[in-house]
């Protein structure tokens, strides 16, 4: 991605930064092309409102409609601009608004989602024992561990039920958790969010068209009863897929996809492949009766016709 | 002997006290035939008799057609006898204990021994125990995995559940 970034009435030292930052990009493949704006073409506008050149700038790129990213007056907290760059932040954090500016982010977030499913997905990869209690559930999120504990068996199912509601706290575990033993029921994180989002898979928002991948093999060794999981979880592995196209593929109902996606994305095993292709990968051609072997085992293990090859 | 060439054959591995014997138990039709003795370093733990040799057991596919299953002895000084029932297998399921204090070292022995039957054999990993291993932890798994290179499916299973073991076996048969 190459873009033409005007800017207008920065001082050196802003300029500078702004520089630093632009060369950051190259790390996301954003090459930018850095030059002083006299109403020249450009994909963005960086303006500085302290000096005169950068209030004129901004008046003229409003009239055009040009996107523009303002550093407001020191102190000025109050007028408000349809994007603003913190004049006192690190290059690296310019480099973030910026990015967010010409390349919104199209991962999924926690916002998209509420709940145990939404502390899910904003703690993905926390080392730490996290306390997430809803009412008389309490459970420790042990997310990089791929673990859940909680103090009863029960709490698993009750957890599950609750996935999408509101009022979730979550809290770091304390270092003197006077529970300490009780904490005794210890499940697969992966396990849980796969049969909980399967249950709430009709509240679950779409991730459409955007294309996935798996980046290990989920856990699914409790989920015995999701035979769907198995079979999306060895297409992932392989390739990129959107959501619409595993549907259309496999012929499972898009929202038991869709279901799967947000359980593994919360778990950390499903990345957004933007870029790639979706690309199916046919099994290496195996000798007709070896396959047909495979089947027959297959069928014994209740998998359908075909399933083995996904 | 069985003839390698015409049996169909699903081998199980891991260390000592993985739960292959309950797994093969799990899902076969018939009873492992297995030569177990007490274990006297079993401790405190629940196991009082260890597989000193293999397990052998069958799966009837239909009334032409067995599956047998194998598990394969988990001390180093029955290695010799992978390569002797292990080859022409359709793949294996690899069994190893979260509670295990050498988890990783337990996963590079089975793996390598894996190798010497079939370089090119399918697996897939399954961790029993996991439920009572407080400190258990799939990163130091998935790390491990990536050290080894080995992108295969890795479950968290209770062996006594039949349910579960079948699980890890059709997760097998998509990689095949």
């Amino acid at each position: 991605m190459h873009i033409k970034l005007g800017t207008a009435g920065l001082s050196d030292e802003l300029a500078l930064r702004l520089s630093l930052a632009c060369g950051l990009l190259a790390a996301s493949q954003i090459h930018v092309d850095i030059q002083d704006w006299r109403g020249n073409e450009s994909d963005i506008l960086i303006v500085d409102i302290d000096s005169g050149h950068g209030r004129l700038a901004y008046e003229v790129a409003a009239r055009r409609n040009l996107p523009v990213m303002v550093f407001p007056r020191s102190g000025d907290s109050e007028t408000s601009y349809p994007s603003k760059l913190d004049r006192d932040a690190p290059a690296a954090a310019i480099a973030r608004a910026l990015q967010e500016k010409l390349q919104p982010s199209s991962e999924p977030t926690s916002d998209d989602v509420q709940g145990l499913l939404g502390i899910c997905i904003r703690e993905a990869g926390c080392h730490q024992d996290l306390l997430v209690k809803r009412g008389s559930i309490a459970l420790i999120l042990r997310h990089a561990a791929g673990r859940i504990i909680t103090r009863s068996v029960s709490d698993v199912p009750a957890a599950e039920t609750r996935l999408l509601e509101n009022a979730w706290l979550c809290v770091v575990r304390p270092a003197n958790d006077p529970y300490a033993n009780e904490w005794l029921v210890s499940r697969s994180l992966e396990s849980f969010l796969i049969n909980a989002c399967a249950r709430h898979r009709a509240s679950l928002p779409s991730l459409g068209g955007k294309l996935y991948r798996l980046t290990r093999w989920p856990d699914l060794g409790s989920v015995t009863e999701n035979e769907e999981a198995l079979r999306l979880s060895a297409l992932l592995q392989r390739s990129a897929w959107s959501a619409d196209a595993l549907a259309q593929h496999t012929g499972i109902a898009a929202h038991h996809i869709n279901a799967f996606f947000w359980a593994t994305l919360a778990s950390g095993a499903l990345a957004c492949a933007d870029g790639s292709t979706v690309t199916f990968a046919a099994p290496p051609a195996a000798a007709s009766t070896a396959s047909s072997l495979i089947q027959r085992v297959a069928r014994h293990f209740g998998l359908k016709l075909g399933y083995s090859h996904a | 002997m069985l003839d390698s060439e015409k049996t169909i054959k699903l081998l199980f591995a891991g260390p000592l006290g993985s739960g292959k014997t309950t797994a093969i138990r799990a899902i076969s039709d018939t009873p492992p035939v297995s030569s177990e003795v007490p274990w006297t370093d079993a401790g405190s733990s629940e196991k009082t008799s260890t597989t000193v040799a293999l397990d052998y057991s069958t799966i009837q596919l239909n009334p032409d057609e067995t599956l047998h299953v194998y598990g394969l002895p988990g001390q180093d000084y029955l290695d010799f006898m992978g390569p002797i029932v292990g080859p022409g297998a359709l793949g294996a399921v690899l069994l190893l204990d979260a509670s295990s204090q050498t988890l990783a070292q337990d996963c590079r022995t089975v793996v390598e021994q894996l190798a010497r039957i079939d370089p090119s054999l399918k697996f897939v990993i399954g961790i029993s125990k996991s439920d009572i291993t407080p400190s258990f932890s799939m990163e130091t798994m998935y790390a491990l995995a990536r050290r080894m290179s080995l992108y295969v499916p890795m479950f968290c299973i209770d062996p006594r559940d039949p349910a579960q073991v079948r699980q890890l076996v059709r997760a097998l048969l998509y990689l095949l």
